[in-house]
């Protein structure tokens, strides 16, 4: 991890930096003081670095309940003069665009920048979603770095040309800038705003329509000018000077071309594009003109492809545009130089590159290694409960978070996943179309994010659902961050027992998942309930209590007892055992000594190692 | 220079981002410009995971094309042979004996390939590979841990590392916290001096030499 005191502090220099860690760097040498994200991978670094370096730096950081909620609250900072930047990942974004798409027509007054990391190839994401459009969208300014430095110094950027502009501002990275580490040349730390000042001015905050209407104008005349900064910046300029193709290419699909064309020895000349909204269209339609052939490098949807082409129409001699409208690049999963190589090869009617065919017929054949839930996770056994107290016929639906691995073999429970909280509302639908219970499944910071409206709705119109709220006490998959439902350092904890009940939950039960027996009897009494009911299994992550130190001791099989039936792996699918030379073994390193097996072991085999 | 291409692979939870950043940190101190492109989220839990490290003056991109790895630092060996399209003749292979066997291959009754099959196939792109018990030193030096340091110091000891040792074990050292540093900078020395060993005994699998 890098050197915080450094990254906190150091005026100049040198650092190793992952794209988020840049951002954070850059956001600090703009003299930002409030932070607020809902963390999801590839962003959660850029809160979990803030927050680490809180303190020192005076920076307010605070993890929302979910993203729109750490919009609003950057935003109202920001609308009082106080340099403000809130982060998601890009499906965050479509929580929090209901209030990012009107924060757009009152404007900032501090900088305010809204940081999205998109996730081609679905690395750990519901969807390979292009929030490009967002920009589009919302009608604001939108950069995108292709590396660590760009991210560092576009952050920077893009929080002064906002509050120049008083213009919200989209940094939108990928998954191989969030988190790919490479050097950053430091610069100097601003100082700015602690404390803001709220100006009144009802007719630019108040969005009634008869202001809105106006304040749509103020925004399209802002955008005029942050065209002309587009058309000014350093971000989008040529590369190289070779005329035989020109590249037109963005984020990290830049660094692909770069060593494409490196590789295939082309002489071409690279427009790259870093503020990419508004476009440069001068700069564009004058790039185009030095060309019979110009490729659009990009990941995902062909966004500035379609605008090249609409800018390009004004010319009277019109390069032919390559990319993935003439069907030379792939419109799905992140590109590799691979990808790009054999586009910018087609594309020029080289023939296409000789691939290294290797004769792989006697490797043996890799059998896959998915992600699985970890040794002693406590959603083990609440999953193995609720499947075999309420059956394998009950539609599951699950959620966002480590709980969603569940789906895999041997617990396979999980039958319906959509995004964050989804579970709760669609298990109702299901419930009413079935006439039966159904299961939702939701983690607690998922609970907090997204799921009490849902909640509420089933118990106005008494939809059958069993919720089933995995309480790990943290925000497992993304990291360990804290959530209402856990100790804070500041303010109250949140309980969601207390939550159900005050939504108007008439059985509403707390227990440890560890004691199946409560756990079953719980479900069988949610499973005749007529109406909504929530169980609240409640146990710490056991990766998490390793991190703060908590051991308990692993238990061993007994070589007498086991008579090698495998129910304890076939049934629980922990990765803490494993089977060499014919027998049957835990790993002392890897056993949290959760001791579920013991339950499962219709030998008793399974015993404590002291 | 060329970009220097290393992908280091393993299973979560085995130190994989971990020995990534101490090369890519060690890189940039040797005066490097660097690339390294980590894994997050889902596949920590125990899944496959594999980060690209880059050195060298014409990186841009932080991924490595397939087969042009120089060096594969495989901290499991079914996690070498899933990578095995990103080899070449010339690319020098770690890997560590120490099998880590999915549950799901238990609960399917699927079949982990042997460690000389799997070197076996690997062998057919290149012949250097360096096969070593990294779970056994790391315990020597005191946690079962340090087996991606023991790795570290193995791979530093071939001299194909553009790196000094001193300096990739230094950064190792400085990267973890106080109470952690004796454990990996022995780790690191128990893993260079083994480099030997791995090569005689490595050469019981292959017939080509480094």
């Amino acid at each position: 991890m890098v050197d915080l005191n450094a990254l906190a502090s150091l005026e100049s220099g040198k650092l190793l930096l992952l794209g988020n860690e840049a951002i954070v760097r850059g956001a600090l040498e703009a003299g930002v003081k409030v932070v607020t994200a809902y963390p999801g991978t590839p962003s959660s670094e850029v809160v979990d670095t803030f927050y680490r370096i809180a303190e020192k730096t005076g920076v307010y950081v605070e993890y929302s309940v979910n993203e729109k909620v750490a919009l609003e609250v950057a935003a109202g900072a920001a609308v009082s003069g106080v340099r403000a930047l809130c982060s998601m990942k890009h499906v965050g974004l479509n929580v929090a665009s209901d209030a990012l798409i009107t924060l757009a027509y009152t404007g900032v007054r501090g900088g305010f920048l809204a940081v999205t990391a998109d996730d081609p190839s679905c690395w750990s994401s519901q969807n390979e979603q292009d929030n490009r459009y967002y920009a589009r969208l919302a009608n604001i300014p939108m950069f995108e770095p292709s590396n660590s430095q760009e991210a560092k110094d576009m952050t920077c950027s893009a929080l002064k040309l906002s509050e120049e502009l008083e213009l919200p501002v989209i940094l939108r990275t990928t998954t191989r800038v969030s988190h790919t580490l490479a050097p950053v040349t430091l610069g100097p730390l601003e100082k700015s705003a602690v404390k803001g000042v709220f100006i009144k001015d009802a007719r630019r905050f108040v969005m009634v329509p008869s202001n809105a209407l106006v304040r749509h104008d103020v925004l399209l005349d802002k955008m005029k000018k942050a065209e002309e900064v587009s058309e000014g910046s350093e971000y989008n300029r040529v590369f190289g000077e070779g005329e035989e193709i020109g590249v037109i290419a963005s984020g990290a699909a830049f660094n692909y071309a770069v060593e494409a064309v490196d590789k295939l020895g082309v002489k071409a000349s690279i427009l790259k594009l870093g503020l990419t909204h508004p476009l440069p269209s001068g700069k564009i339609l004058n790039f185009l003109q030095g060309f019979d052939k110009v490729l659009v490098v990009e990941e995902l949807e062909p966004i500035l492809e379609n605008d090249v082409r609409s800018i390009g129409f004004a010319l009277e001699k019109r390069p032919k545009i390559y990319g993935k409208l003439t069907g030379h690049f792939p419109r799905s999963k992140e590109y590799s130089i691979e990808v790009v190589y054999h586009g910018v090869a087609a594309s020029l009617g080289l023939a296409p590159p000789l691939e290294a065919k290797r004769q792989d017929s006697t490797l043996p054949p890799t059998p896959p290694r998915p992600p699985i839930l970890c040794p002693g996770c406590p959603h083990r056994a609440s999953l193995y409960a609720a499947k075999t107290t309420l059956g394998k016929e009950m539609a599951y639906c699950t959620d966002i978070g480590c709980y969603a691995l569940g789906v895999q073999p041997p617990l396979e429970v999980g039958d319906i996943l959509i995004c964050m909280g989804a579970s709760l509302g669609v298990a109702s639908g299901i419930s009413h179309a079935l006439g039966s219970s159904t299961v939702a499944i939701v983690g607690d910071s998922t609970f907090f994010h997204a799921s009490i409206p849902a909640l509420i709705n089933a118990v106005y119109n008494n939809h059958r659902i069993i919720v089933i709220v995995l309480d790990n006490l943290t925000t497992a998959m993304t990291g360990f961050q804290p959530h209402p439902g856990v100790e804070p350092t500041r303010g109250h904890r949140v309980m969601i027992e207390d939550v159900a009940q005050g939504c108007g939950v008439k059985y509403v039960k707390v227990l440890d998942p560890m004691n199946l027996m409560e756990a079953r009897k719980a479900l069988k009494e949610a499973a005749l309930f007529e109406g909504p009911s929530v169980i609240v299994m409640r146990r710490a992550c056991s990766v998490d209590e390793r991190r703060k130190g908590v051991y308990s001791p692993p238990y061993v099989i007994s070589k007498e007892k086991c008579n090698k039936c495998l129910a304890c792996v076939k049934v629980l699918g922990c990765p803490a055992f494993h089977l060499s030379d014919g027998e049957l073994k835990i790993d002392e390193v890897l056993c949290s000594g959760c001791g579920l097996c013991v339950y499962i072991c219709p030998v008793k085999a399974v015993e404590p190692s002291r | 220079m060329d970009a220097y291409n290393i992908l280091v692979v393993g299973v979560g939870g085995q130190g994989v981002l971990f020995a990534s950043e101490a090369i890519g940190e060690a890189a940039l101190e040797s005066g490097f410009n660097v690339r390294v492109a980590e894994v997050h989220g889902m596949a920590q839990r125990g899944g496959s995971v594999v980060c690209n490290v880059r050195l060298g003056e014409r990186v841009h991109s932080p991924m490595i094309p397939e087969g042009e790895s120089h060096l594969i630092i495989a901290l499991e060996p079914l996690e070498a042979l899933r990578y095995v399209r990103y080899m070449n003749r010339e690319t020098l292979i770690a890997v560590n004996s120490n099998a880590v066997i999915p549950p799901g291959l238990i609960i399917s009754g699927g079949r982990y390939p042997s460690l000389s099959e799997i070197v076996k196939g690997i062998g057919e792109v290149s012949k250097n590979i360096l096969i070593v018990d990294a779970l056994s030193k790391a315990k020597e030096a005191g946690s079962p841990a340090a087996q991606n340091v023991v790795m570290l110091g193995l791979v530093s000891a071939s001299g194909k590392l553009p790196i000094s040792s001193e300096i990739l074990k230094k950064t190792v050292t400085q990267l973890v916290k106080r109470k952690f540093q004796d454990v990996n900078r022995r780790a690191f020395e128990i893993g260079f001096k083994s480099y030997m060993e791995a090569l005689n005994s490595s050469s019981l699998y292959l017939t080509g030499k480094l």
